[in-house]
């Protein structure tokens, strides 16, 4: 290190060896970056405890695709160990939120089903922007 | 008093001969504490969401805010630039649950704050 600089530090910091501030802490490490694969798998973690026990051999995931699109996924073997799997997609449509399964089967839901989306959508938010981005969720504040 | 013209909307609820009296020697001239205020608007909120929007309309609305919202926080941290939503624009004009939130919430960064139907009225 340049005497002058060194010398400039040491005045700076009351450092004997003001190198040890230029330092990165190990422990630190490099910045971790995140894809948006990643983050929605994060996300999923909480969505698949949303809707209580996952029975045992399923698989479940439920996300948010995109602002309009929410994916509730349910792969499982039945008693002849034959694999199984279920794809539902809930759209965000003008007219109310349509829930598209295999087969080309759609609706537009409600009543119960709806609450219980709309709750399990809620909860979902609320848990993902305090554990997986560290923000308020009713404000969007960064959370201390 | 003079009699109040107030007419019957036939689209309203009032009963035949139901008038609203204007009483402005009567009034409070007390806004109330921050409480009652809040208090106020969230009955008036509901009022709005449930009676006027609709039940479904509603948790229609708070699904996509969420989604909204969910999208932003992800391109923050990924570091994405955040595209110009023209979800919000397609709603109604008094859509206040998807009321843009004030810049200082995030640079740079759309946020839409659920919920807060009394701040845009």
């Amino acid at each position: 290190m340049n005497k002058l600089i060194r010398h400039t530090l040491t005045l700076l910091t009351g450092a004997e060896d003001p190198a040890v501030f230029l330092k990165v802490p190990k422990k630190m490490g490099p910045l971790k970056v995140l894809t948006e694969r990643q983050l929605i798998q994060m996300e999923s973690e909480i969505g698949k405890t949303l809707f209580g026990e996952i029975p045992k051999g399923h698989r479940r995931e439920f996300f948010n695709l995109d602002p309009k699109t929410w994916i509730w996924h349910e792969e499982y073997f039945d008693a002849n160990k034959q694999p199984h799997s279920i794809t539902t997609k809930y759209e965000v449509q003008d007219k109310g939120i349509l829930k598209v399964q295999d087969g080309a089967r759609y609706s537009y839901i409600e009543g119960t089903e709806l609450e219980n989306f709309g709750l399990a959508v809620q909860i979902y938010y609320e848990r993902a922007a305090r554990e997986v981005y560290q923000r308020d969720p009713n404000t969007g504040y960064k959370l201390s | 008093m003079t009699p109040n013209a107030f007419q019957k909307d036939p689209n309203t609820t009032f009963e035949h001969g139901d008038q609203l009296e204007f009483r402005p020697d009567g009034r409070t001239e007390s806004i109330g504490s921050t409480e009652e205020g809040l208090a106020r608007q969230a009955v008036y909120g509901s009022f709005v969401r449930n009676e006027v929007l609709g039940h479904n309309e509603v948790i229609r609305r708070a699904v996509e805010v969420r989604g909204v919202n969910i999208e932003a926080m992800r391109k923050h941290v990924l570091g994405l630039e955040p595209e110009t939503n023209t979800t919000i624009a397609e709603l109604p004009v008094d859509s206040a649950e998807t009321a843009k939130a004030s810049e200082e919430t995030f640079d740079n960064f759309q946020y839409h704050v659920p919920s807060k139907v009394e701040d845009a009225a």
